[in-house]
Order: C-alpha cells, then sequence, then structure tokens
C-alpha cells in the first residue's frame, strides 16, 4: 500500500468512527442507519453502472450488472425517501450480517482445530457475533436503541480494521 | 491439476527426466505441498505465515477483499496455480483496469514459466517440486487469472463437452460442493455466479469447476474475456504436454539440457511410456492415482509412499531452530517464498499492483524492508554466498 492510501484509509476510518459517535450521540439513530444504507445502495449502484461501462461491456454476464446497477440505485433512493421505515428492516440486515459472519468464523475456528492449528481465537468471535445477533433479536423490541448501538459498533470494528490494516508491512523482498 | 498429476505425474517425470528414486519423491513430495501449504497448516507448526501456497475454501471466505486482502490472494493464486502468460499483453479499448486483469490470465509458455524454471536451477529438490507445479497448472489452468475478477473468469451455461467422435454434449453444473461430480450425466459442481468483481467466487477456475483439473475431458466454453467467442479446451492434449515439458524442464534442471526455452518437449524421452500415459489420461474418472502408481512403480521398481504430511510436519517442529531450514517442509518454505517474491517483482515491475508492492533487496545497502517472513531468502542467499 502506498503511504497515500494509507493516510486516506486512516482518515476514512477517523470519519467512521466520528459517525459512529453522531449516530449514538443523537437522538436519530434509526434515521441515520436508514441514510447510510440508502447512500450505499446508491453508491453501489453507480459504481455497478460505472463497472459496467468501464469493464464489463463485452464480458459474459456483463449484462447482469448494468441490471443490478439499476437496481441498487433504484432501492437506495427509495430507501432514502422513506420518512418512517421499519426498525425490524434494518435489524434483519443487522441479524443476516452478523449470523453469516459468525458461522463462518466457527467453521474457520474448526478448520484450524482439524489441522492442529490454534482455534479457540476464531471460535471466540464467531460465537461473539451469533451472541450479539441473537440478543439483538430478542431484546430490540424492548431496547430498540441496542440495534443502533450493535451497527455503531460495527462501524467501529471496521474502522480499527481498516487503521491496522493500513499501518501492516505488506510490501515483498525481491532477492535476485 | 488434482494430486494423481502433482504427486505420481511429476514422480513418473522426475524418473524418466533421470532424477533418482529418492530425489524423485523429494521433488514430488514438494509438488504436491504446493496444494496442502494453507496459513491454518503452517500455524500449526509455526512455519513463516507468508510461505502459503493455497488457501482453504474457509481461508478464502473468511479472507478479506480490501486492497491488501485482494493482493494476497492474487501473490498465493497467480505465483504457484496461475501463472500469467504475458504480463505485457495488449488489448484494445480497454481501461488500465480491465488491462491489468486481462494481463494476470494464465497460459503456458510465457515468460514468467522461464523465470520460475531458472529460479530453481542450482536449488534444492523442493524448488524443483515447486517449479513443476507451477508448469503443470499453467497448461491446465489456462485462460483463467489468479486473481478475483468477475469480468475475466466468470462463465456461463455455455459448456459443452467434445466426444471423440467430434459430438457436442452439454455439461451442466450444479453448486453443491458435497455432492460428486457424475462423469457419465456431465453434471459437475462450479462456484455461484456472483457479479462482485473482487468476491473469491470469481477467483481463477471457480466458474468452471474442477473441469480444468480433469485430464479425460475436452470441452467448449465462453470465458467472460473472449467476447463471446468459443474457446475450446482440450485436457488430454494439455496435460500430454504439461507432462513433456516437466521432463524437459527438469533435464535442464539436471545439467542435461544447456536452456531451458519455451515451446521446448522431451517427447523423445518419454516416447516408451507415451501410450500408457494417454491411456491414463483417457480414462473418465476424476482420480486417475491408481494407473500412475502402476507406472510409477513400472519406472522404478519401488513402492512410492503416499505423502505422509504428518510425518513431515513432525519433522519440521521437532528439528532445532537452526536445523528447521534443511527438513523438507523448511526447503519446501523457502522455495515457494522465493517464487512468490519473484512473481510478485515481475507483476510489479510490469506497473500492474495486482498482487502489491515489491522492493529488490539491495546486497550493498544490505537494508532490509516489508514483510519480516522474507527475510529467509536473505539468510538463505548469504548461506549460499
Amino acid at each position: 500500500m502506498s503511504g497515500l492510501r494509507r493516510i486516506l484509509h486512516i482518515f476514512i476510518a477517523a470519519l467512521m468512527i466520528f459517525g459512529a459517535y453522531i449516530m449514538v450521540a443523537s437522538n436519530e439513530g434509526y434515521a441515520i442507519i436508514v441514510l447510510i444504507l440508502g447512500i450505499t445502495f446508491m453508491v453501489r449502484g453507480f459504481a455497478k453502472i460505472f463497472f459496467y461501462i468501464s469493464m464489463a461491456r463485452f464480458s459474459v454476464g456483463g449484462k447482469s450488472i448494468l441490471i443490478s446497477g439499476i437496481f441498487f440505485l433504484d432501492i437506495g433512493a427509495f430507501t432514502i425517501t422513506l420518512s418512517n421505515i421499519p426498525k425490524s428492516f434494518i435489524m434483519f440486515y443487522l441479524l443476516g450480517v452478523y449470523f453469516i459472519s459468525g458461522g463462518i468464523l466457527l467453521l474457520r475456528g474448526l478448520e484450524r482445530k482439524k489441522v492442529g492449528a490454534g482455534w479457540k481465537f476464531h471460535l471466540i468471535r464467531g460465537l461473539i457475533n451469533i451472541g450479539l445477533a441473537s440478543t439483538c433479536f430478542f431484546t430490540y423490541t424492548n431496547f430498540p436503541v441496542i440495534v443502533v448501538w450493535l451497527f455503531a459498533a460495527s462501524i467501529v470494528y471496521s474502522a480499527i480494521m481498516r487503521i491496522i490494516n493500513a499501518l501492516r508491512k505488506t510490501a515483498i523482498i525481491y532477492v535476485q | 491439476m488434482n494430486k494423481d498429476f502433482h504427486y505420481y505425474g511429476t514422480y513418473a517425470a522426475a524418473r524418466i527426466a533421470g532424477y533418482s528414486h529418492e530425489e524423485a519423491l523429494n521433488i514430488c513430495s514438494a509438488a504436491f505441498l504446493v496444494d496442502l501449504c494453507t496459513r491454518s497448516l503452517l500455524a500449526a507448526i509455526d512455519g513463516p505465515s507468508s510461505a502459503a501456497t493455497t488457501q482453504t475454501a474457509m481461508e478464502m471466505a473468511d479472507a478479506r477483499t480490501d486492497i491488501i486482502g485482494l493482493q494476497d490472494i492474487t501473490r498465493i493464486w497467480a505465483s504457484f496455480h496461475f501463472l500469467p502468460r504475458d504480463l505485457y499483453a495488449k488489448r484494445e479499448k480497454v481501461s488500465k483496469r480491465y488491462l491489468r486483469k486481462y494481463r494476470l490470465i494464465c497460459g503456458p509458455n510465457g515468460d514468467l514459466l522461464v523465470d520460475s524454471i531458472n529460479l530453481a536451477k542450482g536449488k534444492s529438490l523442493e524448488a524443483v517440486g515447486v517449479a513443476m507445479h507451477v508448469l503443470a497448472d499453467t497448461w491446465a489452468h489456462m485462460n483463467f487469472a489468479g486473481t478475483p475478477s468477475f469480468v475475466i473468469n466468470n462463465t456461463n451455461d455455455y459448456f459443452f463437452e467434445i466426444t471423440e467422435d467430434g459430438k457436442e454434449k452439454p455439461i451442466s453444473f450444479k453448486h453443491n460442493p458435497m455432492s460428486p461430480e457424475d462423469t457419465e450425466k456431465a453434471s459437475y459442481t462450479n462456484s455461484v455466479k456472483t457479479e462482485n468483481e473482487h468476491s473469491v467466487m470469481n477467483l481463477g477456475h471457480g466458474r468452471a469447476g474442477h473441469l480444468p483439473d480433469y485430464s479425460f475431458i475436452k470441452y467448449k466454453y465462453l470465458p467472460a474475456w473472449a467476447n463471446y467467442h468459443e474457446v475450446i479446451k482440450d485436457n488430454p492434449s494439455d496435460y500430454m504436454h504439461a507432462f513433456w515439458q516437466m521432463v524437459y524442464a527438469m533435464r535442464y534442471l539436471r545439467g542435461d539440457e544447456k536452456t531451458f526455452q519455451v515451446k521446448n518437449y522431451a517427447k523423445e524421452a518419454v516416447a516408451p511410456y507415451e501410450d500408457e500415459i494417454k491411456a491414463i489420461f483417457k480414462v473418465r474418472r476424476t482420480d486417475d492415482s491408481e494407473d500412475w502408481i502402476k507406472l510409477c512403480k513400472k519406472l522404478s521398481g519401488c513402492e512410492i509412499a503416499d505423502l505422509d504430511i504428518e510425518k513431515l510436519k513432525t519433522e519440521y517442529t521437532s528439528a532445532s531452530k537452526e536445523e528447521k531450514d534443511n527438513t523438507l517442509l523448511g526447503r519446501f518454505f523457502i522455495a515457494a517464498m522465493a517464487q512468490k517474491s519473484m512473481v510478485t517483482n515481475k507483476i510489479y515491475k510490469s506497473g500492474n499492483m495486482l498482487a502489491g508492492v515489491s522492493y529488490e533487496y539491495n546486497a550493498e545497502k544490505g537494508k532490509f524492508k516489508g514483510i519480516k517472513d522474507f527475510y529467509k531468502l536473505i539468510v538463505n542467499m548469504r548461506k549460499g554466498d
């Protein structure tokens, strides 16, 4: 990774942490999440359409990228215009992400255990993800703010991983 | 390619090239280890993580697909399983971003293959084994790239097997990796279609399933990069060429040939066994190990022991810190890191960042930069001096 890219990643991570703080500190946590999701979908839609034009126009299966780009653009615009999105929509989205990532981590842990490598770290992380998702599912009716906290925590976690990766040594030396 | 070719096929080629039984065993062990050396295995024996030559499905599912994750994936797969044919390939009316991926398409007889073979010259038998794996896969995995890319590696339902009498039989794919392949009904497993350019589903030949690894099949399909033009993949012919070229390469590495040049094949040396080998390739099954074992026994008169990975791991873990690099696994790790370092450097110098940054070591200044696992290469170089 070049120096400039490292700085850019750290800057983006800082913005993400700031955004997570705003989400938690304000009373409009859910609205912010909906806005983030809507913008994410729209950006993804634009990115897919641009990708189709610059890369996939002549590729086998490329047209489906154009179609899904238009779809995401529409979904994103629709999401942003919604004034009162059901909170369960956001909760199910988060549940899906945490259950799937938790499941993959558990399977990774079991795979590493089979070959005799350290496996507890992956297992614990997987169980934490699934535990968080379950907590969210069973408690959000009484404590709706828990979804906002979980969403913000996942953004902070991503930001921290981004900083760690930005600071890692990644170059390979070549010895002739 | 699978174990049958990488282990037993490489052994047979090494014996024909003139290596002894014990030497051939080391070579074929290293050739097959390229398909086994995952980060999980390395973590289990406290080996250098950067020596990873493959990834399990779970490791790939868990891998990050940000720029660092993609570079790591590309380094592994492009260095060992999808060696690029032409890092300076030209294609008109495409973006630079597309061209970078297009230039990673694997194929035989490229400049990088010459570099890989020369890298193993004068080095350990394990380095020869790594080079043979890389060489063999340039034939099997041609037309796919060792980087996640929808626009290069995607395919669609247009797959037809071309039988010996010239008829075309449609091939169908399913996505359940647990269900067995049915070679009679031409029903195979492939990865799920996903439009995400950087998804691991679009890595290598996942979209064509294991078809490139089956020696019996000749088929046609539409690769994503080919503008809807058909490409015919003749595995029996390609595998035979791979075998001929492996024998030629190993004769060069032994010193029996002056240079290694592309499009040269040791057909005369292989001629006494050619019919038997072609018969092995033509049998309609997913594992030819049984027939290869018979041929190997015929070549050497010895039993060919199966690779005992636990024994190799024990040898490595019980060796002292100074002796680890002298074990089979230790020598394999050094060979793997050297191959990865060389390929990354070549890709980087061609102006392509998909495999990440590479620094050339300056022995006079003696300054080391980058991932510390690769310091072993400098230590090894100094030992050689």
